[in-house]
């Protein structure tokens, strides 16, 4: 669903741009808030994409020797290397809550002619990391799962489902 | 040598976790979330996050994905087979055409898009079969994609000069304009090591015969050239209109996508399947790009507050302090790091430690981005490592074995490396387009 919603943002983005250019140079009349509307658009697009990413297996790895191992010493890398993304996601929450909710409080807008408040930018970043968290999680516990030979339990399998769906 | 023992540890720690084969940005973002709770404690955790939103400062960033856009609707368009027939028809009866060719279609390709990965699928899927048929030596057919590939780095629009210029904060325009000049020369001297290694050995490369080569009608040619055209024409549109400086690089990233969709609307292959994969591939490598850039950003200036400047100036200055030296070592670096780093990890991470050097030892940094990216393409078709030679081996035809992409690199990058000695030896060759636009 949110690797859809993300994949049509570079559509719209396009769109934006386009609506600028032809007012700037046709009507000579640009705007002062498409600059800034297409960056955040920018932002969504792989804040939010991040974990479908991660699904799909397009963050690039250093895969020198990892191609080599078998599936089975690949998912044990993977587990012993989890604390690393939980630390560096955890911490990038956190820092999101926190920088968010000042936000928030102080009502931060942009500085800029436009001045947009700032704060749904910030929780759409936030989000998209704990999005990816969450996926990195549901892979790890597949991981496990698959390595003790357990049975996957019917609720991992038909959300399995729901991303081929979502590649479609 | 205190200075060194930090940034030392953080570099090596970051070497070593890479092996795990854990996504490059989660060990770049947790290595520099390790050092900075060490250094700070509690007042580290701000320091992801506030990274993560430095997309925003960065305007020229949101080039990326138009201009992926761009590349992926071109290249499923069908228009490289296209440009691909065009050269094929034209060239005729010259031994090694087809190889020569490809060089050519891959640097065009390379001025519609802004990675590398296009040139290199396209050659591949395209040329590689053509060449195979016409029983061309494999070294010979994979070399020449191989290479030809890399030229996507160097010449316009090229997303690591976006990446270079964001932070060096310098004109990336201008760095644009300066990677043309090295391209061409990349391109012309493959073509003539392509000429000259077919005269020498003919059995190389087979040429079409001349009953064959009758058939071929001059309506047939025209029909070729035709198609090739309106991607031609938007190139020219694009980076014309750029280089001119009448509209912004977002901009000319904007126009560019929207004529690509056009250009394919005009050979009749625009259809919801291709615009719906592009939109995949433009998903998929920019969110890869920025993680890394974000997780990148963060430990560069963890990298920085550990004092890794002052502590590789040190060390460079162990090699006698010449100015040509210390350029050299620095290029031979890059070479090594480009064996276990991706492009954008290894800019982000290198670059704002060397550009004060560069800077301090009197060298414009602008031509030293230049030598980087040169240095880049060089680092990527070289093995063990090398992204093209995973992209190749991933896509290749069977026959085509690990030994033969290996072995098939050598001669192309002995001519990478010449040209990356020219352009030290004369900057000119870089920086004479961009001086006549911007002057000085």
């Amino acid at each position: 669903m949110m690797g859809k919603i993300c994949k049509y943002l570079i559509l719209a983005i396009l769109g934006v741009m386009l609506y600028e250019i032809i007012s700037r140079y046709v009507f000579n009349s640009p705007t002062d808030w498409a600059a800034e509307l297409s960056s955040y658009m920018f932002g969504t697009l792989f804040f939010l994409g991040g974990a479908y990413s991660l699904i799909k297996e397009e963050h690039v790895r250093m895969d020198l020797l990892y191609v080599k191992w078998p599936r089975k010493v690949q998912r044990i890398a993977d587990i012993a290397t989890f604390p690393l993304l939980a630390l560096y996601l955890v911490l990038f929450i956190q820092g999101g809550i926190g920088n968010t909710l000042f936000s928030i409080r102080n009502s931060e807008v942009s500085r800029s002619l436009w001045a947009p408040p700032l704060a749904p930018i910030k929780i759409i970043i936030t989000f998209g990391a704990f999005l990816l968290l969450m996926e990195a999680i549901s892979i790890l516990i597949r991981d496990i799962l698959v390595l003790f030979n357990k049975e996957l339990p019917s609720v991992i399998n038909s959300s399995s489902k729901k991303n081929k769906e979502v590649k479609l | 040598m205190n200075t060194l023992f930090l940034p030392l540890i953080m570099f090596l720690g970051m070497i070593l976790l890479l092996l795990t084969g854990r996504q490059i940005f989660i060990i770049i973002g947790s290595v520099a979330a390790i050092v900075a709770l060490f250094l700070w404690g509690e007042g580290a955790t701000f320091m992801p996050f506030s990274k993560g939103t430095t997309f925003i400062d960065f305007y020229s960033l949101l080039a990326i994905p138009p201009f992926i856009f761009m590349g992926s609707i071109l290249s499923k368009s069908g228009v490289a087979e296209r440009i691909y027939q065009a050269i094929y028809v034209w060239s005729g009866r010259i031994r090694g055409s087809l190889a020569i060719g490809t060089v050519i279609m891959c640097a065009i390709i390379a001025a519609m898009s802004g990675t590398n990965i296009a040139g290199t699928v396209t050659g591949t899927t395209v040329a590689l079969p053509e060449m195979l048929k016409r029983n061309y030596d494999k070294k010979l057919a994979v070399g020449t994609i191989m290479s030809g590939g890399s030229l996507g780095f160097l010449i316009p629009p090229s997303v690591v000069f976006i990446f270079y210029g964001v932070i060096a904060r310098t004109s990336i325009a201008y760095l644009w304009l300066a990677g043309i000049g090295p391209g061409i020369l990349l391109t012309i001297l493959y073509i003539i090591y392509i000429l000259i290694i077919c005269k020498k050995k003919p059995e190389l490369a087979e040429v079409m015969s001349s009953e064959e080569y009758q058939k071929i009608t001059l309506k047939d040619k025209c029909v070729a050239a035709l198609g090739a055209i309106p991607a031609l024409l938007l190139i020219l549109l694009v980076l014309g209109t750029l280089f001119m400086g009448i509209i912004t690089l977002v901009e000319s990233s904007a126009i560019g996508a929207i004529g690509a969709m056009i250009c394919a609307a005009i050979n009749k292959k625009l259809n919801w399947n291709i615009i719906e994969e592009s939109m995949e591939d433009c998903l998929h490598t920019t969110t890869m790009v920025m993680w890394i850039l974000t997780a990148a950003f963060f430990f560069s200036s963890v990298f920085d507050a550990v004092g890794a400047v002052k502590g590789v100036e040190n060390l460079l200055n162990l090699a006698g302090g010449n100015k040509w030296i210390t350029l050299i070592i620095m290029q031979i670096s890059f070479i090594f790091l480009g064996m276990v780093l991706d492009d954008t990890a290894m800019l982000i991470i290198v670059a704002p430690v060397y550009i004060p050097i560069a800077l301090k030892l009197g060298f414009d940094i602008r031509w030293f981005g230049v030598l980087y990216v040169i240095n880049c393409q060089m680092a990527f078709i070289t093995p063990p490592f090398g992204y093209n030679l995973f992209l190749m081996k991933g896509i290749a035809p069977e026959g085509i074995t690990t030994e033969v992409i290996y072995k098939s690199v050598t001669p192309f990058v002995i001519i990478q490396l010449i040209a990356l000695i020219l352009v030290m030896i004369f900057p000119q060759i870089a920086m004479y387009l961009p001086s006549l636009r911007f002057g000085g």
